[in-house]
């Protein structure tokens, strides 16, 4: 089974990163790249995918407000919330928005294709 | 002649002397031996006469002396007095919760016309403020004056009252503390725009960077690109230490305890143990700021020079003043007896000891080479009163 992914990262460097690395996976694909929250909500509605990598701070809609939308639209997309902070807030407020996992950004490849591994199933 | 004028003034020793002379007399006038009777009769009349003008003369000097410390009693009652008129200080003497005595600035300080409050609880009636009153309180009168209050419980239900005109004082503090809460605002303003602007490029681009050698690391099996990748890691986690030092979020969501715990982090990680104890009560941000740069200051110092096992940071607010002791167990930076560390030109240290002072606190710094160190310093609140509660019962 392949798991069908969102990446919405505002950085262009860090998000072509993320494709790039996920796409190598054999069992992911990178459907849609967004490079803020409102667009995210948008790909989520058009492509429905398993799990949406979601970046806190992105202009237009931040992380935590389209974790919010995408979790109310579609319950069943997993939302994994990527972060170069470690602040507890951040995990409480992506948590109470609806987010099923935080990861901080420096956490390195393998252990974001293992989270989202976990998190997908 | 002034041993017999002190003799004379002896009443036993006169009485003696008189009744010595009285058998004298009476036995020469037995014996008939006129001249000595005679002799003897012009002493003891000689005797009692002499007495008569000395004890006289002492009645004399006692009712001068006597005029004359009464004199010099008024005098000075009246100079008290007139000192009192004329002090810029008002005074009130509450003795069994009544006021007993006041002068004219305490009824022009606290725009009272006519007597002042009769009793405790019309003064206090007057005077409260939303704060808790204390032993030392201020409060703005309807004319836009600032105006201290002291307490002094004087024991036995009596209670002196003295009021000051601190207008002056209190504009110049309001002028200081803007100054200071501006001098902070911009340097945090500051740290944070390095913060971000670390966070959105360099934290971005390290990223990626690690993608990328991971991904190519991946493709080709070449494991130095894999330890590249490893070191940007690294990287990674120092700068986020640099981020959170210079920008603390958690101090502006959980308040300065749980800021200093989490700056704890690097200490702990070094295995040295951190206590904080300390509180939940949030104060003014400049008052958080101050004190956090302080203690992370401290926490530098530990990890540079002390080589210690365990710290502790003690934080409490009393009083309006923020007290907060941070101490180690480690080797101090002089083998000599305390010494004032400052004095010996710690850039840091200076720096902060420069902050905390130009904000009307005051700063310490203690070491020795079996004690270890203790950094202490001291903030005062604005606008937090926790003081001892009014001394109401105490004048009840």
């Amino acid at each position: 089974m392949t798991i069908r992914l969102i990446v919405a990262e505002d950085h262009f460097a860090v998000r072509a990163g993320l494709v790039a690395y996920l796409d190598e996976q054999t069992d992911m694909e990178v459907v849609g790249e967004a490079e803020n929250g409102l667009a995210a909500c948008e790909l989520v509605r058009e492509l429905a995918p398993d799990l949406v990598l979601m970046d806190v701070r992105m202009p237009v809609m931040d992380g935590i407000e389209a974790t919010r939308t995408v979790k109310i639209e579609h319950p069943g997309t997993v939302v994994l919330l990527i972060s170069a902070y470690e602040q507890a807030e951040l995990v409480a407020a992506g948590t109470d928005a609806g987010a099923d996992g935080f990861l901080l950004k420096g956490s390195g490849g393998e252990a974001l294709v293992a989270r989202v591994r976990e998190l997908a199933v | 002649m002034r041993t017999l004028s002190r003799f004379l003034r002896r009443p036993v020793a006169a009485a003696v002397v008189t009744l010595g002379l009285g058998l004298l007399f009476l036995g020469l006038q037995a014996q008939e031996v006129s001249d000595a009777r005679e002799i003897a009769v012009v002493v003891l009349f000689g005797f009692l006469v002499a007495r008569y003008f000395i004890l006289a003369r002492d009645e004399r000097n006692d009712a001068r002396e006597l005029a004359h410390t009464k004199a010099e009693l008024e005098r000075s009652y009246g100079d008290r007095e007139s000192a009192l008129a004329a002090s810029r200080t008002g005074v009130c003497l509450f003795a069994d919760g009544q006021a007993r005595f006041w002068n004219p600035a305490f009824l022009e300080l606290l725009e009272i016309e006519g007597n002042p409050p009769t009793d405790w609880a019309s003064f206090l009636a007057r005077v409260q403020t939303a704060s808790t009153l204390g032993d030392e309180f201020a409060f703005e009168t309807a004319a836009g004056k600032s105006i201290r209050v002291r307490l002094s419980a004087l024991g036995l239900g009596k209670m002196l009252v003295s009021v000051d005109d601190v207008t002056d004082d209190v504009r110049e503090r309001a002028t200081r503390d803007e100054f200071v809460a501006q001098m902070v605002t911009t340097q945090e303003y500051d740290s944070r725009r390095v913060a971000e602007l670390l966070h959105e490029d360099v934290v971005q681009q390290l990223t990626a960077l690690g993608f990328g050698l991971e991904l190519a690391s991946m493709r080709s099996g070449d494991g130095a690109l894999a330890e590249l990748s490893a070191s940007t890691g690294q990287i990674m986690t120092s700068l986020r230490r640099l981020l959170v030092d210079l920008h603390p979020a958690v101090l502006e969501s959980q308040g300065l305890a749980a800021a200093v715990d989490v700056a704890a982090a690097e200490l702990r990680a070094t295995g040295v143990e951190v206590d904080v104890s300390g509180f939940s009560e949030r104060f003014g941000s400049t008052l958080e700021q101050l004190a956090y740069r302080a203690v992370q200051e401290a926490f530098k110092n530990v990890l540079t020079h002390s080589q210690a096992e365990r710290v502790t940071v003690g934080l409490v607010a009393l009083d309006n003043v923020l007290f907060c002791e941070v101490t180690d167990d480690g080797q101090g930076y002089y083998a000599a007896q305390p010494i004032d560390v400052t004095r010996h030109g710690r850039l840091g240290v200076k720096l902060v000891r420069k902050r905390i002072e130009l904000a009307g606190g005051t700063f310490s710094l203690r070491s020795t080479r079996v004690n270890g160190t203790t950094f202490a310093f001291t903030l005062p609140m604005q606008g937090v009163s926790i003081g001892p509660a009014a001394r109401e019962a105490e004048v009840a």
